[in-house]
């Protein structure tokens, strides 16, 4: 495991990363800039070494399948998607990297990375719209909720980009966390279609036979042109 | 002659579909301007019935969105779809032709 006390500890080809949930920022010496690192398959656990292309370090925002070495598990190597990105605007972890080495400030830099909290891919993307799903059944969730809520996402992002200043973000903010809660309670009403129309379904064919569904069929027609 | 096996809007987004893949949000769009209108996730769900009964296959395509991850549903209709497609067409012409007879 490398111990990694400032930025210029990182190679080129080696970033570390110092990780407590699904993002983590590391600052590369050479480009004077936060890259923001965040992929399927490697959250959850500790420390890993990251075997990055040098080529991928000078893209601004690019998807790549990356070689990760877990640390915990004897240096077993394993391939996971990774997002990079340059987050300049978001800040760089200078400071966390590299701190002053007093006796005011024992704490040593990595562990003060850890112990903050890490920032997100979607720093000002309010977390708690993800949790609203978690009332809807999964069905309902995967099919109907997330792909809607990936719209609504889309929207917040194309509408933050005309408005920069902070207090129409607040607001941009609350109007749509407004329209996600009006997107769970029509995820309700999904699924409370879903379910009726099932039961009916099983009803008129435990009553009628096969030719329910035909009839059924009809009935929903008609009651949609009505 | 049997009956179609889909409904006049699965028809349609059949139809949509037929000049290639359509992110959802477009075929939402255009379902829209021809007068149906649906709630984000009651038509996401219209479309997972569709994928469930082999007529489209939907994928999730990643976008970046000032530097932000989006996941967008992207749609292309099957073989399944186009046969269903084309049984509700030989369907509608046949009973036009029979009504028309009739009349």
């Amino acid at each position: 495991m490398k111990e990694i006390n400032r930025a210029s500890d990182l190679s080129d080809a080696e970033l570390v990363i110092l990780a407590d949930g699904a993002c983590r920022t590391i600052e590369h010496e050479a480009m004077k800039s936060a890259i923001l690192l965040s992929g399927h398959g490697i959250e959850g656990k500790s420390v890993f070494a990251v075997e990055v292309p040098n080529h991928l370090l000078r893209t601004p925002s690019v998807w790549s399948d990356v070689i990760v070495t877990d640390a915990q598990e004897g240096e077993q190597t394993s391939k996971a998607s990774v997002l990079f990105m340059q987050a300049k605007h978001w800040g760089t972890p200078r400071e966390a990297l590299s701190p002053e080495q007093t006796a005011s400030n024992p704490v040593p830099a990595r562990e003060r990375v850890e112990r903050r909290r890490s920032p997100c891919v979607m720093p000002d993307f309010p977390r708690f719209w993800d949790l609203f799903a978690y009332l809807l059944p999964s069905k309902i969730r995967a099919q109907a909720y997330e792909p809607a809520l990936q719209e609504l996402r889309e929207d917040y992002l194309v509408a933050r980009r005309r408005y920069r200043t902070n207090s129409s973000r607040r607001w941009l903010t609350l109007c749509f966390t407004v329209r996600t809660a009006l997107l769970v309670v029509q995820s309700f009403r999904v699924l409370v279609g879903d379910r009726a129309l099932r039961f009916l379904r099983w009803l008129a064919i435990g009553i009628l036979g096969d030719g329910a569904i035909r009839l059924l069929r009809g009935f929903f027609e008609v009651m949609r042109r009505g | 002659m049997q009956v179609p096996e889909i409904t006049c809007l699965q028809f349609l987004v059949l139809g949509l579909l037929m000049d290639g893949e359509l992110r959802g949000r477009s075929i939402r769009q255009r379902l829209s301007e021809l007068g149906h209108e649906k709630s984000g996730p009651a038509y996401y769900q219209f479309m997972a019935r569709l994928e469930e009964a082999g007529f489209v296959a939907g994928r999730y395509e990643k976008k970046v969105i000032d530097g932000q991850v989006i996941k967008e549903r992207v749609y292309k209709i099957t073989g399944n779809g186009v046969r269903a497609r084309e049984g509700f067409v030989n369907f509608a012409v046949a009973n036009a032709g029979v009504r028309l007879q009739g009349a």
